[in-house]
């Protein structure tokens, strides 16, 4: 078995539009096809994925890379980069102790970018890797419809119309450029701006 | 109490680019995805994605909202002569020289070093012409003219007397000194000698 290709920072995650069908027998010349939008890291790993989540849909009565094919793998390029929108993320993963289902919002310029966030987060905060993660659903919110702290503080208030969004900045960390960064130093990094 | 910041992270503030192809350009935060990422609108660059730590504050903030378009900050940044006041910032001036200082070869160094040398010989002698210009004859003669005043002021009897008190106790004090620097001598030259 080759080494599986795994999401990460030389990997990107993107969108694919993967379209398949029951393969046509007799009798049977013109299946139904369906179509899914599927986040991979690649073309390989999102077919994968594709026969993966056929596989379990009983509503489809469990269809099968055996029994079906592919009619075509693209990848979705967004259009709309340059503003900044929030995304809500509905997620399933697979925990240590059962299914977990949850609703996560970020802020981003594209919807890859938030789903990039949202599976950092998984990684970090409850070990789930990108195989144990399920995207049932991702959406544009408006800003009055945010439920998240996290993303509301970037916000304008209505209630507050004067109230000045701004905060310093705290990190500093120094830029180096490539030829100057080492892999060792003497001193420890100063993090903290001032 | 005044805050330790003087340089916030907000919608219109001015940045430059530390480092990449855009080093050293103007934009202005357009808006501000969370707290490591914003929103910059270059002033001859499309609006990009930027994170704070590829970015320098500057001082200058262009009043603009959130979601201004492109045209909208332009002339917002003309109207309010923006890059003249960011011409007149330090760090502005700061990062011209180093510029100019990192384009220069290893003779146009030693150009500048040697007009610098002749800068400071030129200073130096207009400087000793103005400490000429003191010992010109009138100012020489109002001056003797002081000194002459205050030594009147001082040339009575008792003065004198005080004077002479002080001049025969240094005298005295010395004849002391030299008497016991002479027995000091014999008595090294006895020692010698036995």
């Amino acid at each position: 078995m080759s080494a599986e290709i795994h999401y990460g920072p030389k990997n990107p995650i993107t969108q694919y539009e993967v379209i398949g069908r029951p393969r046509p027998k007799d009798g049977h010349d013109r299946p139904p096809i369906y179509r899914m939008k599927i986040f991979a890291p690649n073309k390989v790993v999102a077919t994968s994925r594709f026969w993966y989540f056929m596989k379990r849909n009983e509503q489809i009565s469990h269809l099968k890379k055996s029994s079906g094919e592919l009619l075509s793998v693209s990848e979705i390029a967004e259009t709309e980069t340059t503003t900044v929108k929030n995304y809500g993320i509905w997620v399933r993963y697979n925990s240590r102790s059962g299914i977990t289902n949850m609703y996560k919002e970020y802020r981003d310029t594209t919807l890859v970018g938030a789903v990039h966030q949202m599976l950092q987060e998984m990684a970090s905060r409850h070990k789930a890797r990108y195989q144990q993660i399920h995207i049932i659903k991702t959406a544009e919110i408006k800003d009055e419809d945010c439920k998240r702290p996290n993303t509301k503080q970037f916000l304008d208030d209505p209630e507050q119309p004067d109230k000045v969004l701004r905060f310093p900045p705290i990190l500093k960390r120094p830029k180096i450029e490539k030829k100057y960064k080492k892999r060792f130093s003497v001193t420890r990094p100063k993090l903290f701006a001032y | 109490m005044p805050s330790i910041y003087k340089l916030f992270i907000e919608i219109g503030r001015t940045v430059t680019f530390k480092a990449g192809p855009l080093k050293g350009k103007l934009g202005v935060i357009s808006d501000i995805i969370d707290v490591h990422r914003v929103m910059v609108q270059g002033l001859d660059f499309e609006v990009r994605q930027a994170h704070l730590t590829d970015l320098e504050l500057q001082r200058p903030v262009v009043n603009i909202k959130r979601n201004d378009s492109r045209e909208d900050i332009l002339a917002a940044v003309k109207s309010q002569d923006i890059v003249a006041a960011f011409e007149k910032t330090p760090a502005h001036k700061r990062a011209v020289r180093s510029t100019r200082r990192a384009a220069l070869t290893d003779f146009d160094r030693f150009v500048a070093r040697r007009l610098r040398k002749q800068r400071v010989n030129l200073i130096r002698a207009e400087y000793k012409g103005l400490a000429e210009t003191l010992k010109a004859p009138e100012v020489a003669a109002k001056k003797e003219a002081e000194k002459k005043a205050r030594i009147a002021k001082y040339n009575t009897k008792q003065s004198y007397k005080n004077l002479t008190k002080k001049i025969l106790k240094k005298s005295k004090a010395r004849k002391g000194a030299e008497a016991y620097l002479q027995k000091k001598k014999e008595e090294a030259k006895a020692a010698k000698a036995n």
